[in-house]
């Protein structure tokens, strides 16, 4: 079964350099931009009129991600949704960003497109589900808040036409319902995020010292026989394997998302 | 500021109310064996929870006879079509019930729809970081937020007095997870015989990984690795700062610990009630830690070991 794929592309750096490498290995027609884990991590104003400036009015589709955010996080966002153009697609991760996104759109003026972010589908990401060979169990954990058909229909009444999910190794049991789509990341899979930081100097505060863009932790779990990559204030798996077309299908999945590098 | 305090039978109830709690929180599973799927609340353990709905109703009548308040958990993250359906099955059978604690945005709807005169809060686990957040819920029908431990001193203080109508919950002890609630998809009481979540697993082995590959520094980091593992459970000091905002009796100070036995909530409940009073009598910030520090080591026995949350680090 062939499926008309949208291919897109997550890059960390403002680079046409590293745009063209990728495009050179993958033919992508969409580009993901911003955070999705740390206010901290927001780009600037200067970096978002950088990034239109390097792909818009190209082929590429824009979509920007934002992440859970304090009211610091909210002003950086205000800011940067009164640059971003008309229509753009923004994928949010808290609810208080999709008020914001809410209040930008009233009256058309900017008509951006909601998307529902991978840290609002709540789906348990244990790694561990790989090593259990009890079948039942692997089921019980493809549950998500998507399989209740309720939240499906909020999402449509308030115009949240996009849910963004990861490649868990157990995947999903939902059925989407007509008029949603849905993206799936990979290969890096999120597991839980925090304010918590191993660079932080100082706990108490919220300024940072963007040690995290020096390089991540892999981690090995023996038990499990398991590796996981501790990025700042995150943590992720890996599943390099593309659930069937069947599934793909099921989910509503007609974008795949790769992520070349740790979000 | 109130004092909201977790219970898991209807004896816990005189002698807490008796040590100064002032609202309860309760969670149920009618399943004796439960698991992150299967149950009902956040807290998938057996002795966190109530396991019939005759026994519930025995705790909420102890608490109406003392006239206090009392709120149901039904703050999973994810439910099926059968568990709505006992929700709303249990919910029917109890009577004097004030409110219930959720996450799960179409439970809030059929709560909304079917139990109006229920007040509604939200968990921590929605994670409410933000004033926007905060009207989106309320656009919902939520009446109380609980706020994110994870949330800066500022922040919180920023956003109750922004919100100078709403009601408020605020942890003050004993919770201690390393992530975000909510922003965690780990499971807690599935794997093995220890129950272990994945993120208190001990045994691993940890290498940093430089972008810059001139960066050759040595393979094990677990110093800075274990850095991201903080373990901060307590904010009782930060109350002098609390007492400030704009009318504080519109918040609740909640201790975590369902699990917990009644001697160790009794002795929270009165670290909290006693920390509360010293408030009237005690006018400098610094003065203020110091006695609750005396405090802590008289009614715990061990001194304050300074796993302080909501930046407040002496």
């Amino acid at each position: 079964m062939l499926l008309n794929l949208e291919k897109a592309i997550y890059i960390k750096r403002l680079s046409l350099k590293v745009v063209r490498n990728y495009e050179k290995k993958m033919n992508f027609s969409r580009i993901y931009f911003g955070s999705e884990f740390c206010e901290n991590l927001i780009p600037d104003s200067s970096e978002i009129k950088k990034f239109l400036g390097l792909f818009q009015d190209k082929r590429f589709n824009l979509s920007f991600l934002t992440p859970w955010v304090t009211d610091r996080g909210l002003k950086k966002l205000e800011d940067i949704f009164k640059i971003l153009p008309k229509g753009t697609e923004i994928v949010f991760n808290d609810w208080g960003t999709f008020n914001l996104i809410n209040k930008f759109n009233r009256g058309g003026s900017k008509n951006f497109k909601r998307v529902l972010g991978r840290l609002l589908v709540f789906h348990y990401r244990d790694p561990r589900v790989i090593a259990t060979k009890n079948g039942k169990l692997k089921e019980d954990l493809q549950n998500s808040n998507l399989n209740a058909e309720n939240f499906q229909k909020f999402l449509q009444v308030n115009k949240i036409s996009r849910v963004e999910l990861d490649n868990t190794y157990q995947g999903y049991n939902f059925k989407i319902y007509k008029g949603l789509k849905t993206s799936l990341y990979y290969p890096f899979v999120f597991m839980a995020t925090a304010t918590n930081c191993a660079y932080k100097k100082n706990f108490d505060l919220p300024d940072c010292s963007f040690g995290c863009k020096k390089g991540f932790f892999k981690v090995y779990f023996p038990k499990y026989n398991i590796y996981t990559y501790d990025q700042g204030n995150s943590q992720f798996y890996v599943n390099n394997k593309i659930p069937s077309s069947k599934s793909l299908k099921l989910w509503g999945v007609n974008r795949l998302v790769f992520f070349p590098e740790i979000p | 500021m109130k004092i909201l305090a977790p219970v898991s039978n209807f004896k816990e109830i005189i002698p807490l109310i008796k040590e100064g709690a002032d609202e309860f929180y309760f969670g149920i599973n009618l399943s004796p064996e439960i698991n992150d799927i299967t149950a009902l609340n956040a807290r998938p353990f057996k002795g966190m929870n109530l396991q019939t709905i005759s026994g519930a109703q025995k705790v909420i009548q102890v608490v109406k006879d003392y006239k206090k308040k009392i709120y149901i958990c039904f703050n999973n993250k994810i439910y099926s079509d059968q568990q709505y359906s006992l929700i709303i099955e249990i919910l029917s059978n109890l009577k004097g019930l004030n409110g219930v604690i959720v996450v799960d945005i179409p439970l809030i709807q059929i709560l909304k729809r079917n139990f109006s005169k229920l007040e509604i809060i939200v968990s921590t686990i929605s994670h409410v970081f933000n004033s926007e957040a905060i009207d989106f819920y309320r656009q919902l029908g939520v009446e109380r937020f609980t706020l994110s431990r994870n949330l800066y001193f500022p922040d919180i203080l920023n956003l109750i007095n922004k919100y100078k109508d709403y009601k408020f919950e605020i942890f003050i002890k004993n919770e201690d997870c390393f992530n975000i609630n909510g922003l965690c998809n780990y499971t807690h009481n599935i794997w093995d015989t220890k129950k272990l979540s994945f993120c208190r697993l001990k045994e691993r082995k940890c290498k940093f990984v430089s972008y810059n590959k001139k960066d050759q520094r040595p393979g094990n980091n677990l110093k800075l690795y274990w850095r991201r593992f903080p373990n901060r459970n307590c904010g009782v000091c930060f109350l002098y700062q609390l007492n400030k905002v704009i009318a504080p009796q519109r918040i609740s100070l909640k201790f975590a610990g369902r699990e917990y036995s009644l001697e160790q909530k009794l002795k929270d409940t009165r670290f909290i009630r006693k920390s509360l009073s010293l408030l009237n009598s005690i006018r400098n910030g610094s003065d203020y830690r110091k006695e609750v520090k005396n405090l802590f080591e008289e009614i715990y026995g061990f001194s304050c070991q300074n796993k302080c949350c909501y930046a407040i680090k002496s």
